[in-house]
Formats: C-alpha cells, structure tokens, sequence
C-alpha cells in the first residue's frame, strides 16, 4: 500500500478504507503545512486548515473520480489527488487570510510570540528576518504562488491548478511576487543592487 | 533553441535554478544558457535574488500529529454521492404490476387489521353488553 499511487488510495478510501487514507495523510502532511504556513504566516491557523483539508478529503472520497484514465501510471495518479489536495488548501488559506483581524490583537500576538507565524525566527539572522517581513507583505496571491513554486518547488501545472488559474497568470504571479521582493530587499545587496 | 525573451520570462518567474523551470522548457533553456552570454547574465542576476530567499527562516515545526489527525479525521462520516435517478429507468410494465402488487398487499393487510379489531371490539362488547353500529367502525 505504501508504493500506492494517490488516485488507488484516494479510491481505496472512498470505500472506508482507513489505512489506505492514512497512507495518503503522512504522505502529504509535511508539504501541506509548510504550504498552508508560508501563505497565512501562522502556525496555528496553518494546522487548523490543514486539519480541514484533509478531513474534506475524507469526506469527499466516496466521489472520488479521477479526470484521467484510471489505468494511467502512478505519476498521473499522484498528480491529480495532489492538485485538488492542494487546490482546497489554498483556497481555504486564502479565505483565511480575507478574514477581518483586528489589528490591534494582531499586533500584539506577533509581539508575543514571532513564533506562532510560522518561521522559526529565533534561528532567523537579520537577512532572514527581512525576507519573512518581505514575503508576508506581499499579496496573499502572490505569496500563494511562490510559496508553491519556490519553497514547495511544485511544478507550475500542479501550482496553476492550485490556484485555479493558468500557468500564465501564475507566472504573472511570479514575477510581481519576485520583483516585490527584489525592491524590497534591494538594501541587502553589497552594491545596493539585487538581481 | 529559446528565445532570450522566453528566457527572460522563466528568471523573472521561477528563478535561477533549473529545477523550478517547467520541464518542457528545461532543454532549450540550458541550450541557450551554453551559446548566450546574455541569458548566463540574467541567470546570474536571478540568482542573486534566490540566495535571499534561500535564508527565508525555516518553517517552524509542525505540532500537528499526523497519527491523531488520522484518528479523528476518519471517525467522520463520509458523503456518500446520491445514487442518480436521472437515467435510470425501469421498464413500464414492470413498474405497473410493482404498484398493483404493493396496493393490494395494502388492502388485504388493512382488512385483516380491521378484521382482528373487529372481532375483539365484539368480544368486549359481548362482555359488557353494549352494543356497536359495527358498519360505522368498518372503516376500510
């Protein structure tokens, strides 16, 4: 079970089966949340969408059906369980983020524990912490995707199909994303410049 | 072979490491690199911006359980999809002599009903010595 591809465990599930999910949950847990941390920039509402997430995809099996054929090899399989794994995700850290905070609560939990956003930034160097402060600034889209694309290293079909958008607009994504970040931490580079 | 503008675009979005570039474009983007010293430029000036993002602080880790997750994520219940009514069709006839039958087990049953009531209403009234208008309490 464990050389399974998603869409046989995915389709194992859909029938009860608890093992074959789990073999799906531990194969997917570490990049979920590191996915689902890097766009809301807080750990704990990272664990609680991930939580969601894969309950979703309990719930969701019995209706399972894989778009391509279902003799395709494990790659495809693994592709298409991951998008819509990935594509709920998002989306839920997406809804997230468009809750109201009140930012005064928000300040103050930042304050009190740089921790809970997600980066370990007691181990941070100064340059790491301006590269977290860079990449929260940033719109949430435009995170989403390069947390996706660079820190996830997701291909940018399974990426774009995360985000329910063409490969197109992710790369558009990408690239105002990328300059953002450029400005925003041109001051770091030795001759003022950054690539 | 890639065009520089192309080239141009894949920097600017995925960076300077080839493993983040679509695959179908790795190739000819690597063909480029080795003839264009323009395209080993950009490449060098996205790379710059990828040692930054490189020092990105490491995510910090997860407390979440996954064998506690498991657990409670399997004790809910599943959606079950709705079986489609839409397109599945019985034959007619078929359908017709199911009705007549459950329609007359219906009337037979209600008769015996009414029937066992009958005759314990006419026992206790026997015993008490009232009497009933039994066509009024046939009401099947």
């Amino acid at each position: 079970m464990q050389d399974e591809s998603d869409d046989a465990l995915m389709r194992r599930a859909g029938s009860g089966d608890k093992a074959a999910f789990a073999v799906l949950v531990r194969r997917h847990l570490a990049r979920a949340t590191a996915v689902a941390q890097r766009i809301v920039a807080n750990r704990s509402d990272a664990e609680e969408i991930v939580q969601e997430t894969f309950l979703r995809c309990w719930q969701k099996a019995p209706e399972w059906l894989p778009a391509n054929d279902r003799d395709a090899g494990d790659a495809a399989g693994r592709a298409q369980i991951g998008t819509w794994l990935y594509r709920v995700l998002v989306n839920l850290c997406l809804d997230r983020r468009r809750r109201p905070r009140p930012v005064e609560i928000e300040a103050a939990a930042e304050v009190a524990d740089e921790r809970a956003n997600g980066f370990d930034v007691r181990a941070a160097s100064e340059t790491s912490r301006r590269v977290a402060a860079a990449m929260a600034a940033l719109p949430d889209r435009q995170r989403a995707a390069l947390a996706l694309c660079y820190f996830e290293e997701l291909g940018n079909i399974e990426a774009a199909a995360a985000l329910a958008i063409s490969v197109g607009a992710l790369e558009s994504l990408l690239v105002r994303g990328r300059r953002a970040l450029k400005e925003s931490l041109a001051d770091l580079a030795p001759a003022g410049h950054i690539g | 072979m890639m065009l520089l503008e192309r080239f141009r675009e894949l920097m600017d979005a995925y960076g300077g490491d080839p493993r983040r570039w679509p695959p179908a474009e790795r190739a000819s983007a690597a063909e480029l690199l080795a003839q264009s010293p323009e395209a080993r430029a950009l490449l060098a000036e996205a790379a710059t911006l990828d040692r930054f993002l490189d020092r990105a602080p490491p995510m910090t880790p997860a407390t979440l359980d996954a064998e506690r997750l498991i657990t409670r994520t399997t004790a809910a219940a599943q959606e079950r999809p709705a079986v489609p009514l839409a397109g599945v069709m019985r034959p007619a006839g078929r359908g017709l002599w199911l009705r007549a039958a459950s329609l007359a087990a219906a009337t037979i049953i209600g008769f015996v009903v009414g029937w066992t009531q009958l005759a314990d209403t006419s026992e206790a009234t026997a015993a008490s010595g009232s009497s009933l208008d039994f066509a009024g309490d046939l009401s099947w």
